[in-house]
């Protein structure tokens, strides 16, 4: 009954006494810099070299990620002792920049994990949609299935997957769809259960639409800025899962860089060169997180309800 | 006429928000005597709740704040007690009922172990002793067979059930002084008469006196002996039931008045008042009511009225009444 | 109530049976396996005896009746590799496993349930922050990495903890705390949120109006309602614990069931991996079941409406 300002019963209820120039200095900046980290990850994804239009030498990237120079094994980071301005990162295992592979990893990432959120939100809605519109036994039975998919888990999903078509990027790309849809159609069904409910899908209905053209014309807009929501905060999920794979060995296969099987190359030489894991290890944190706070952000300007999630 | 049981002076509560201070109650005064029922009434979010929750001390915290004024209870005042006595004070002393029945019992305990929990805390009870409080509790309150319900989860009553167990709760322990918010409001019209015509009884056998909190001037009329009417923040009117509806004074009070529907009166339209209450946040330097004012005079844009006493028991803060 | 669980017991079976299916025909989709075990060097009568002994000699139908045969008697299959059977080897490597997460989950619930808690009811303060940030870190940094870093701190630099073996209790500090590293987070943020549901609730408000103390208002009033929603999610962190303990025993040499799948997978040991999936699918539906049940003992409406 304190209906006496809303915005203080409300979840996002204020701090106490409003927030102080630094506080909101330090808001701004939480959007400053997960934005600016993501941009800084597709353009070196995009312009790590320039080989997509014919130009291999030409790019970000100071080296050509595979290079192995073999007297050049596990140089320190020009920051440290010993290190030099050539290779700022330091060098790996094999003599291989580490700068030049963590710039050339994101794109394994980035397109792995796009790859992903467009078939799972694809399928994911779909099913979501019908079992949302039409109900019973349908609805029954693609929701039991999300159930399933939700807490089996992906990895021996991958893992099997591995062993029978054997490592590799699609590999990836399946294992993680083959689960990935069900969180989009778990939140779609129940858009679609609400949407199903007003007037205007009853409107619709009364002037003879069909059912596709009524889940398509008028249940799919409704449910596309939750779909946005949750396909950006998916976007540090998937990065994070492809680099698990990749780590265990199952995703990208060698010599191509991916930040995941970088941090395993390096696991056996922590005691005498810790870049070669460390690096790619904090890319890999500092995506997902600014993918994460970007993620918070949007939801809480397009769709507060989805908090929870 | 009887003692005075509690006496508010100059309560001020704000909540401070990013947005900045809002006062919610700005410097009310009130009193209400032993075994009386007194109506707060106001529109929603005129600091209705904000003062039954400010006796409690139980505002939102940490954004809600009592900034200032004296609440004094039976001689003493509640804003000098440590946390700790002021716990004591609740459920045993002072009571609520909250508005809505369907969400202010838990759902996961049986009404029984929600009665009794009060019991217990403030009786000392031995636990055979505590389930026989419980059934008197709910027996006050008149739920028919208390020795069953006792095991019942809140889900499998209705909801006027459900508010008669909220109100075993809060007298449960026989509390002093009862603070009613709203409490029939989410109620059916035939089980609102029915609660206020429970609570008289009530009243009649335990002495309790009662703060009904109340948008309705219809209810005011029916269980209350005073009233004050409160307007953003700031009571603008108290006087005796009989009193105010027979010779309203402040122009907000008859307007409210009128706002209630009538059956002797055939052809009059449901009156409403124009015009939204101000924000709390940015107050008139005035009357607060003068935007909506059917009566306003220059005087009122400018300077807050004085609370006037014009007759005994009936005082006025409007720039009409001299 | 027993209806409901013979219900859910029921659909678990189906589900079982489907996912059986699913995987017989993934593997025999994908090729054929005696392929991947061609051995060049192998003779001609060599391939013949390993495809009899193998029963791939046999058609998809005999050999799916078989296969299905054989799991209804809890046989899994023999280890291609290892050429023993494999419900052997999970015997061994099972409670390996279980030695890890156990604790792992144990430790991880408790400390999200006092962290989660106490933002929860210090919103806004110094401590709700620090739990927010630790959140967050914990769902962006990978948790292989984390491991690493622990290794690389702990184990190199300080050399106060041993990396690989299990035989003291201080064998278990850095598998198990990337253990927890899996599931805290998550859980953490769960708990908290649910907590600031209730928290704002009115059957708390009224608790408060009883003079309760504050012990008594968040432990007994809130958070069982807090709990019920982590509870129904509870099944959502099986794939965190699966991940968790595959990774960790990878990282740290644990003879365990996740060591032994990745393992599997690069000797492209098919039974081994198969088996393990059927065996998740039975965890999975059986610990679902399990949270359902739970659920039903928090939450009395549920166990009214379904008794």
């Amino acid at each position: 009954m304190l209906s006496i300002m809303p915005n203080i019963e409300d979840k996002t209820r204020p701090r106490i006494s409003g927030l102080s120039r630094g506080a909101r200095i330090l808001r701004g900046l939480s959007l400053v810099i997960p934005a600016t980290v993501l941009a800084l990850m597709f353009l070196t994804a995009i312009f790590a070299d320039l080989a997509w239009i014919g130009l291999p030498d030409v790019g970000l990237s100071p080296y050509h990620p595979n290079d192995q120079v073999l007297k050049e094994r596990r140089l320190p980071p020009a920051f440290i002792e010993g290190g030099s301005t050539e290779h700022l990162l330091g060098t790996d295992n094999l003599g291989r920049d580490v700068l030049s592979r963590v710039i050339h990893g994101a794109r394994v990432s980035l397109s792995v994990s796009l790859l992903v959120i467009f078939i799972t939100a694809t399928i994911g809605t779909i099913l979501g949609i019908t079992a949302g519109y039409l109900g019973g036994r349908i609805e029954g039975f693609i929701m039991r299935v999300v159930d399933v998919a939700l807490s089996f888990p992906g990895l021996i999903l991958a893992l099997l997957l591995a062993t029978i078509i054997g490592p590799g990027y699609m590999t990836v790309v399946i294992a993680l769809s083959a689960l990935g849809w069900a969180g989009y159609a778990r939140l779609t069904r129940g858009e679609s259960l609400r949407i199903r409910q007003s007037d205007f899908v009853a409107q619709a209905r009364v002037n003879g639409a069909s059912t596709s053209r009524i889940m398509l014309r008028h249940i799919f807009p409704n449910v596309l800025n939750s779909l946005i929501v949750i396909m950006t905060l998916a976007v540090g999920m998937m990065i994070l899962a492809e680099s698990m794979l990749s780590y265990l060995g199952i995703g990208i296969s060698a010599p191509t860089a991916s930040w995941g099987s970088m941090v395993a190359d390096g696991r056996n030489d922590l005691d005498r060169a810790w870049w070669i894991s460390t690096f790619p290890g904090i890319a890999i944190g500092a995506v997902v997180m600014s993918g994460n706070f970007l993620g918070d952000w949007i939801r809480d300007k397009m769709d507060p309800r989805l908090r929870q999630l | 006429m009887s003692k005075i049981l509690l006496q508010v002076e100059d309560l001020c509560t704000s909540f401070f928000t990013r947005a900045g201070e809002f006062k919610a109650v700005d410097g009310i005064s009130f009193y209400v005597h032993e075994g009386e029922t007194f109506g707060l009434v106001g529109e929603s979010a005129c600091g209705k709740t904000v003062t039954g929750l400010s006796i409690l001390r139980l505002l939102p915290e940490p954004a809600g704040r009592i900034v200032g004024g004296k609440i004094i209870l039976d001689g003493t005042n509640l804003m000098e007690l440590s946390k700790k006595e002021m716990r004591a004070y609740r459920g045993k002393m002072i009571s609520m009922i909250l508005q809505d029945p369907m969400t202010s019992l838990n759902p996961v305990y049986t009404v029984g172990n929600q009665i009794g929990e009060s019991v217990r805390l403030h009786q000392g009870l031995r636990d055979d002793k505590v389930e026989d409080e419980v059934i008197s509790a709910l027996r006050l309150l008149r739920i028919p067979a208390p020795e069953m319900r006792i095991r019942d989860y809140p889900f499998q009553m209705s909801g006027g059930m459900r508010q008669r167990v909220v109100g075993s709760i809060a007298m449960s322990c026989r509390p002093r002084l009862l603070i009613a918010d709203e409490p029939t409001t989410a109620l059916d019209a035939t089980i609102q008469a029915q609660y206020i015509a429970l609570f008289k009884d009530i009243q009649k056998q335990t002495d309790v006196a009662i703060i009904f909190i109340t948008h309705d001037f219809g209810v005011v009329a029916n269980i209350c002996q005073r009233v004050a009417v409160m307007y953003a923040g700031k009571i603008v009117e108290t006087a005796a039931t009989s009193t105010i509806f027979k010779a309203p004074k402040h122009p907000y009070t008859s307007a409210l008045i009128h706002s209630v529907p009538r059956l002797d009166r055939k052809d009059d339209r449901l009156y409403s008042i124009e015009g939204q209450p101000p924000s709390l946040l940015d107050l008139p330097p005035g009357c607060r009511f003068a935007p909506r004012c059917p009566d306003v005079q220059e005087i009122c844009h400018k300077q807050q009225p004085p609370i006037v006493e014009i007759s005994d028991g009936h005082s006025v803060s409007c720039w009409k009444v001299k | 109530m027993t209806r409901f669980i013979i219900i859910r017991l029921l659909q678990a079976v189906v589900a079982i049976i489907g996912i059986a299916v699913m995987v017989f025909f993934l593997v025999r989709a994908a090729g054929d396996p005696l392929e991947l075990l061609k051995n060049p060097n192998m003779t001609e009568g060599q391939y013949e005896a390993m495809k009899v002994r193998l029963g791939l000699d046999k058609s998809y139908g005999e050999q799916f009746i078989v296969y299905m045969g054989d799991l209804a008697q809890g046989d899994l299959g023999t280890s291609l590799l290892k050429q023993r059977p494999v419900i052997d080897m999970i015997k061994e490597s099972l409670p390996n496993t279980l030695k890890l997460t156990l604790p792992a989950f144990a430790i991880g619930m408790t400390l999200a349930l006092a962290l989660g808690v106490l933002a929860a009811t210090r919103r806004d303060t110094f401590w709700d922050q620090g739990v927010k940030f630790m959140a967050i870190l914990g769902q962006a940094l990978p948790g292989f990495w984390v491991a690493i870093m622990a290794v690389l701190v702990f184990a190199v630099y300080w050399q106060i903890l041993p990396v690989a073996g299990m035989a003291t209790p201080a064998h278990y500090v850095l598998p198990v705390g990337t253990m927890v590293f899996f599931t805290l987070p998550g859980m953490m943020r769960l708990v908290r949120s649910s907590m600031l549901d209730v928290l704002e609730s009115e059957y708390v408000k009224l608790a408060r109006i009883k003079g309760l103390p504050e012990k008594t208002v968040i432990w007994k009033h809130a958070l069982r309602n807090a709990l019920i929603t982590p509870l129904t999610t509870l099944g959502l962190i099986i794939p965190g614990l699966v991940l968790g303990a595959v990774i960790t025993e990878t990282i740290f040499n644990w003879p365990g069931m996740g060591r032994m799948i990745v393992e599997a997978t690069f000797a492209r040991d098919f039974t081994v991996v198969q088996a393990i999936t059927i065996l998740t699918a039975v965890m999975v539906l059986g610990i679902n079941l399990l949270v359902d049940i739970s659920y039903a003992y928090v939450d009395p409406q549920i166990r009214y409406e379904k008794s």
